[in-house]
């Protein structure tokens, strides 16, 4: 959708407390969000879910400009008393990746 | 870097993953309203230490008198985020949060946030205690300046 309209994108790498299937929860994590966000918060945002990386590692994708919010509006979720962490924000998936990966070795 | 403060250990993987220089234990390498080293205390209890001992001062409420007595100690005061993490009664503890912080801040005193989280599910990553630090009304500059200084442990070695 955010191609769509033209908007650039930003990919903040999120991290949850424990492991979580997170595709099969989605609709529950965004009306989580949009809590403290409001629908035009979402809509501002355009949050959308692009993979899970790992376990308990998830990529976003954030229209650029509005990834802060996502930040601080990621603090207060919890799902079914599952914390999320945001770990990293890059422009694209690929250097996301291997931020990620120098941070773990490191 | 940034400093947190938790009930639990916190592994270093972990720490660095979060974004955090160290994630200080209570119970392990710092105590919490008991004899020690480097003492935590609340403020209504501050008089109970020995200065030297103590590393940062918990205030969770504004009390002018207490705070004024804050900074003659010259001691970091620490602001407690964790009821506002908890997302109970979400705008009365922002309310509280921001009041604290603003009145510790026109006072002159040091501040910091620590999210005394007591599991894994109530803490939060150095980004996200940047921005909860932006949303109680403080500029990135001095957000950074919060969380980067407040209760360095090595500060007093």
């Amino acid at each position: 959708m955010a191609m769509i309209l033209g908007r650039k994108s930003r990919y903040v790498l999120v991290m949850s407390s424990k492991p979580i299937e997170l595709g099969s929860n989605l609709s529950a994590f965004f009306d989580e969000l949009s809590k403290y966000i409001g629908l035009f918060g979402l809509a501002k945002l355009s949050p959308y879910f692009v993979k899970n990386i790992g376990e308990r590692e998830f990529i976003f994708r954030i229209a650029r400009g509005s990834e802060k919010e996502f930040i601080l509006a990621l603090s207060f979720v919890k799902l079914n008393g599952v914390a999320f962490y945001s770990i990293l924000t890059s422009g694209t998936i690929r250097s996301l990746i291997r931020k990620y990966n120098e941070k773990k070795k490191n | 870097m940034f400093y947190d403060i938790t009930y639990f250990n916190v592994d270093k993987g972990l720490t660095k993953l979060l974004g955090y220089k160290k994630i200080y234990c209570i119970g392990k390498d710092i105590a919490l309203n008991e004899d020690g080293d480097y003492i935590i205390t609340d403020a209504q209890q501050l008089h109970r230490f020995k200065l030297s001992n103590i590393i940062g001062i918990r205030a969770s409420k504004v009390d002018k008198e207490l705070f004024s007595k804050i900074k003659e100690s010259g001691k970091p005061i620490i602001i407690d985020i964790s009821n506002l993490l908890s997302g109970v009664e979400f705008i009365r503890e922002y309310n509280t949060a921001k009041n604290v912080l603003r009145n510790a801040i026109k006072m002159r005193l040091n501040v910091s946030l620590a999210s005394f989280a007591k599991d894994e599910a109530h803490l939060v990553s150095a980004l996200q205690m940047l921005e909860i630090a932006k949303f109680l009304g403080v500029e990135e500059d001095k957000a950074k300046e919060m969380l980067g200084n407040g209760y360095d442990i090595g500060q007093k070695e």
